[in-house]
């Protein structure tokens, strides 16, 4: 006979201690662990914002930022880059609140971020206090707040508006806003390299920049925008030609099978397979490196600019890379597809511009991303043939003899801006791989 | 079995462009036409490369690797690696070597993290998997080159001089000049005590086999494990003792102006920019290497887990015997892509003058004039480096297939 | 059957022979189809019924033998294989809707692309194609809302937009759960019934019976037997039909 206990429901352990006990302190050597592990990062952490309140010399950031950021771009000529720059923000803002999601935690991120930034300058204004260390701040650090803040806020407010608008829209009808915005995005290329580069050089409103005349950030984006416009259609081209082996015969032997088995075009496709093999076996400073030598050479005439020079090597160079990633998502398209095409009557071209390529493309979306970002990045590498990117630049600035030392600060700067910028795409990136997969498909 | 057969209706009487519309001859024209436009392209291009070289005075040629190379490379496996009368050849070997020197180092060293990151971020300590988090995100999203040259300027160049040279146990000089660590240098004795190691080993190899066939007939803790390791560090040990194989040589806190980059009886000195490139690479390449652990592990179905828990395996054997070699196999694909990014990678080193294939390549373009075959031979030998890891990777990858029906 | 479409063949299929490689799948297969008539295939799977069908709109290739539908020879002649895949319609196992475009999208793409009607014309054939497999309310959806059933009917007006002259159905239940099969054979029937020229691969016996002129029994890349259905079902001469037979109808 069992007592009849009385039932009770088990307390549910919630709050932050039992958060604390259960992430953090859940075993003896847990323990030891997070003790040890929160010591070192956090001495690491106050080192750091030791260092970089107080020693460090931001001047050397403070005092160029405008090279920093746009080389020797004229200065009567930088509206077009500042209206650039919120065309392609607010773009991607509304692009964030058509296709994206997660808006509350990244929205109070951003809105927590700006209201730092607001607050930690008007304590500026504040410390109008005695003392020498007051006064490094004001001489040092507080500039470099200054510089950024301005900057940040509005690309913030106009990230914030965009994703507003964006969500409203989406709301709206889905499919008219989701077109027009892709629209709107192949309108934007052209748009930003004829707002950046101008016309010719008696062009009223639009005279010429010349590329040899961007430097900085600015370049570093040119060059990654140019780049990959150039490089996906060559990269989907060199797909569709390796992959243009789709319809193999099986099971021949020797030589005259193994060209069968290359399937119905087997020139284009082992062309397209060495040119994909070798560039990406090859680093990407060799590939720089010989097209500043020989693009002024192979086009006849040795007055190419070396921004133009550096950009035909990145498009050479990611387009193989792409090409694989293409490649990917056609392998991944179910051969029925084809065949149904096919079975229908279309050509060929018609199958493959239709049907196959659209799936394809969909399926790889977020590598593509991912792509574009190691593009930015490896943009950086301009900086070893002598081009005044942002890297280049930083360097020739901390190299000036009253900017000694800098090196730190200089590289802290330059890393945070390529921080922002690749982790925000690859925020972008992952929030597309979650949703791109959902859209057609409700059961 | 047969239906009626009717004669098919007469063919009707080919046109001459019927054989225009046969596919077999529409795709043979297509690719007549794609080589003659690719060859006249590639032509065309060569042609003016050609034209433009030889209006510069260059002309190509592969002669001049038999040249002596007028310059001297002091980052090598030896003490004086490559001394100006060597010629260009040899400079490339010694280029290849150091590019192989860091490859071998990053490769365990990346992998390592990267395994340790990968499996910190899955953790159940929340600390840990933020900080995993934090550190694979600030790796990933800045370039290898601002990571290298803060590493390079920002670090390694400002540590102290020579003549103030941190001092660990050892003992360690670490100076802006490298890191100076006591080496073993071979003696007569070394061949035969490695062939006394290797002989070890194959017999506490065989002791383990047997120790452990042992254990699983008769079901007796036959402790295989202990017997062999054993067994193998007593004979090294003796033979150790008693040949003396190595010869210790320690490093000396020498006076700047006659410190030499490689100094055979004063240890092993591993240059800054040496580490420079190998930290940056290896901090660099193992955010992704623990992204790939990452997901490689969580693609492990969680059945996998639970049945190795009912087993009675506690978290880390599970890990170890039962998800990490299922795992392995999701991860082989993209982590041969991350070896292969690693190789190329390395020529960044060249950047902060680390004499790697690619800074050598550089001094030898300039030295010698001859860009174009200089970057044909660098090019070659990353693709044929490339090619090497892409296979090696796809044999282990073969092996560790799951064999189905 | 019909004596009054016993006029014309609609496909003539002479000494058909296939191989992959080393293997021969198809082997010496002769076959006439009038137009009207309704041919189911059975057959266990390897026996090559579905590589026949897909012969003869050239998803494969024959390497010997000759193949004419509607007065046109299958050949390597771009013009003539474009000419038959547009008279031949074809249902999948796998559906093969595109998922990335709507229902009515899926109908109206091949007329607009490949016979270049305008696309007011291409969305009338398209609903009155839907209303015909009975869903036009889903004209607008995405194939990837649909149950298996509706896709397949989709498909069957994806095909009939084309208005071929016969179409190929490569097993068109086996794919589906069994409570949407009737769906889809119900509208196979009604095609049937209008008069199409219909070359079925299935295993399902009771549509065979119900609705073919004739059934063809392949097996190792020949056809062993053929006969009206009930000739087939209640007396099959060949053995090995017999055992078929046997191991389907069991259950």
């Amino acid at each position: 006979m069992v007592a009849n206990l009385p039932m009770q429901r088990p307390k549910l352990a919630t709050g932050p201690r039992a958060w604390a006990r259960k992430n953090l302190f859940r075993t003896w050597y847990d323990s030891l662990l997070t003790l040890i592990v929160a010591a070192l990062a956090l001495s690491a952490l106050l080192s750091f914002i030791q260092w970089s309140v107080t020693d460090a010399r931001w001047s050397v950031v403070t005092e160029n930022v405008s090279t920093l950021m746009r080389g020797i771009y004229p200065t009567d000529a930088l509206w077009r880059v500042t209206a650039s720059v919120l065309l392609v923000v607010g773009l991607a803002g509304v692009s964030w609140g058509v296709w994206g999601s997660r808006f509350r935690s990244i929205g109070i991120a951003l809105f927590g971020f700006a209201v730092l930034l607001l607050v930690v300058l008007s304590i500026q204004r504040g410390t109008a206090a005695a003392g020498s260390l007051s006064r490094y701040l004001t001489t040092q650090f507080l500039p470099l707040l200054d510089v950024i803040r301005d900057p940040l806020l509005i690309l913030i407010a106009l990230l914030t508006v965009g994703a507003l608008l964006g969500r409203g829209l989406a709301r709206a009808n889905y499919v008219i806003s989701s077109r027009a915005l892709v629209i709107l995005w192949l309108v934007t290329i052209p748009l930003v390299l004829l707002l950046v580069r101008g016309l010719t050089p008696n062009t009223p409103v639009l005279p010429l920049v010349p590329t040899s005349l961007w430097g900085g950030l600015l370049l570093t984006f040119m060059m990654a925008f140019v780049a990959s416009v150039f490089c996906f259609p060559l990269g989907i081209l060199l797909a569709l030609g390796r992959m243009s082996g789709a319809h193999a015969r099986r099971g021949e032997k020797g030589l005259r099978g193994w060209i069968r088995s290359q399937g119905n075009y087997p020139v284009v496709k082992i062309f397209c397979t060495i040119y994909i093999e070798f560039l990406r076996g090859v680093p990407l400073v060799t590939v720089l490196f010989t097209a500043n030598l020989l693009v002024g050479f192979a086009l006849g005439s040795t007055d190419i600019d070396s921004v133009v020079r550096a950009m035909v090597a990145l498009t050479l160079f990611e387009a193989a890379y792409v090409a694989e990633i293409v490649r990917g998502g056609l392998q991944a398209v179910p051969p029925g597809q084809a065949e149904a095409a096919r079975a229908m009557g279309l050509n060929p071209l018609q199958a493959t511009l239709l049907i196959t390529l659209p799936q394809a493309l969909r399926v790889v979306i977020p590598s593509l991303v991912g792509q574009f970002i190691t593009l930015f990045k490896d943009t950086s590498l301009v900086a070893i043939v002598g081009l005044l990117d942002l890297i280049g630049i930083a360097e020739s600035v901390r190299q000036k003899a009253e900017f000694s030392g800098t090196q730190r600060e200089m590289y802290v700067f330059v890393a945070a801006i390529y921080f922002v910028i690749c982790f925000s795409m690859s925020v972008a990136a992952r929030q597309l791989e979650r949703s791109g997969s959902g859209r057609t498909t409700t059961r | 079995m047969n239906s009626q057969i009717i004669t098919p209706p007469s063919p009707t009487p080919a046109s001459p462009f019927a054989v225009l519309r046969d596919v077999r001859v529409l795709q043979v024209i297509a690719q007549i036409v794609f080589i003659v436009l690719v060859l006249l392209i590639i032509t065309l291009l060569v042609n003016n490369v050609l034209i433009g070289l030889r209006r510069a005075g260059l002309t190509p040629g592969f002669d001049f690797l038999n040249l002596s190379s007028g310059f001297q490379i002091d980052e090598g496996l030896s003490a004086s690696p490559h001394v100006s009368s060597d010629t260009f050849l040899h400079a490339f070997g010694v280029g290849l070597v150091n590019t192989l020197r860091v490859l071998v180092i990053c490769l365990i060293g990346a992998s390592l993290l990267g395994l340790f990151v990968g499996v910190a971020r899955l953790s159940t300590n929340w600390l840990l998997r933020t900080l995993a988090r934090a550190y694979i995100e600030l790796f990933q999203n800045t370039p290898l080159l601002v990571q290298l040259i803060f590493l390079y300027y920002g670090v390694f160049v400002r540590l102290p001089i020579v003549r103030e040279a941190t001092v660990l146990p050892g003992p360690v000089f670490i100076s802006n000049k490298g890191l100076a660590f006591p080496a073993l240098w071979v003696t007569p004795n070394t061949g035969l005590w490695t062939l006394i190691v290797f002989f070890a080993s194959v017999a506490a190899f065989a002791v383990y086999r047997s120790r452990r066939r042992k254990m699983i007939e008769n079901g007796q803790a036959a402790r295989p494990l202990e017997w062999a390791l054993l067994l193998f560090f007593a004979i090294v040990i003796l033979a150790t003792f008693i040949l003396g194989p190595y010869l210790v040589s320690l490093p000396e806190r020498v006076p700047p102006e006659r410190f030499l980059r490689y100094n055979a009886d004063a240890g092993v000195i591993l240059s800054p920019e040496f580490f420079a490139i190998s930290l940056g690479l290896i901090l660099y390449t193992g955010a992704f290497i623990a992204e790939i652990v990452r997901s490689g592990i969580q693609s492990v179905p969680n059945g996998q887990w639970e049945a190795a828990r009912a087993m009675g395996l506690s978290n880390g054997q599970a890990l170890r015997l039962v998800i990490l070699p299922q795992a392995l196999r999701v991860m082989f694909p993209p982590l041969t892509n991350q070896y292969s990014a690693m190789l190329k990678n390395s020529a960044l080193g060249a950047y902060i003058g680390f004499t790697d294939l690619f800074g050598v390549g550089r001094t030898i373009q300039l030295q010698s004039g001859q860009s174009i075959p200089v970057t044909l031979i660098v090019m070659a030998i990353y693709l044929v480096l490339t090619l090497i890891i892409a296979y090696v990777m796809n044999t282990f990858n073969a092996r560790f297939q799951l064999r189905t029906r | 059957m019909n004596d009054q479409q016993y006029d014309k063949p609609m496909i003539m299929v002479r000494d058909l022979n296939k191989w992959f490689g080393e293997f021969h799948v198809l082997k010496g297969v002769n076959l006439t189809v009038r137009t009207g008539e309704v041919i189911v295939i059975i057959g266990p799977s390897g026996s090559g019924k579905s590589t026949f069908i897909r012969t003869i709109n050239r998803l494969e290739e024959h390497d010997g033998g000759q193949i004419v539908v509607d007065g046109t020879e299958l050949t390597h002649d771009v013009r003539n294989i474009a000419r038959i895949r547009q008279e031949i319609g074809m249902v999948f196992q796998s559906f093969n809707l595109f998922p990335h475009l709507t229902v009515l999208q899926n109908i109206t793409l091949a007329p607009n692309w490949v016979r270049r009607w305008p696309r007011l014309k291409a969305e009338k054939k398209a609903m009155e194609l839907l209303e015909r497999v009975h869903i036009p309310e889903q004209a607008y959806k995405y194939p990837g809302q649909l149950s298996g059933g509706q896709q397949q009917r989709v498909a069957i007006a994806r095909a009939l937009a084309m208005e071929p002259k016969v179409m190929l159905f490569d097993e068109p239940t086996s794919a589906l759960d069994p409570e949407m099969i009737k769906e889809v054979l119900d509208v196979m029937k009604e095609l049937a019934a209008s008069g199409l020229t219909m070359l079925c691969v299935t295993h399902e016996m009771g549509f065979a019976r119900e609705v073919a002129d004739r059934v063809l029994f392949f097996d190792k890349g020949e056809i062993v037997e053929e006969g009206t259905p009930e000739v087939f079902f209640e007396a099959p001469r060949s053995e090995r039909a017999r055992q078929f037979l046997t191991q389907i109808l069991k259950h």
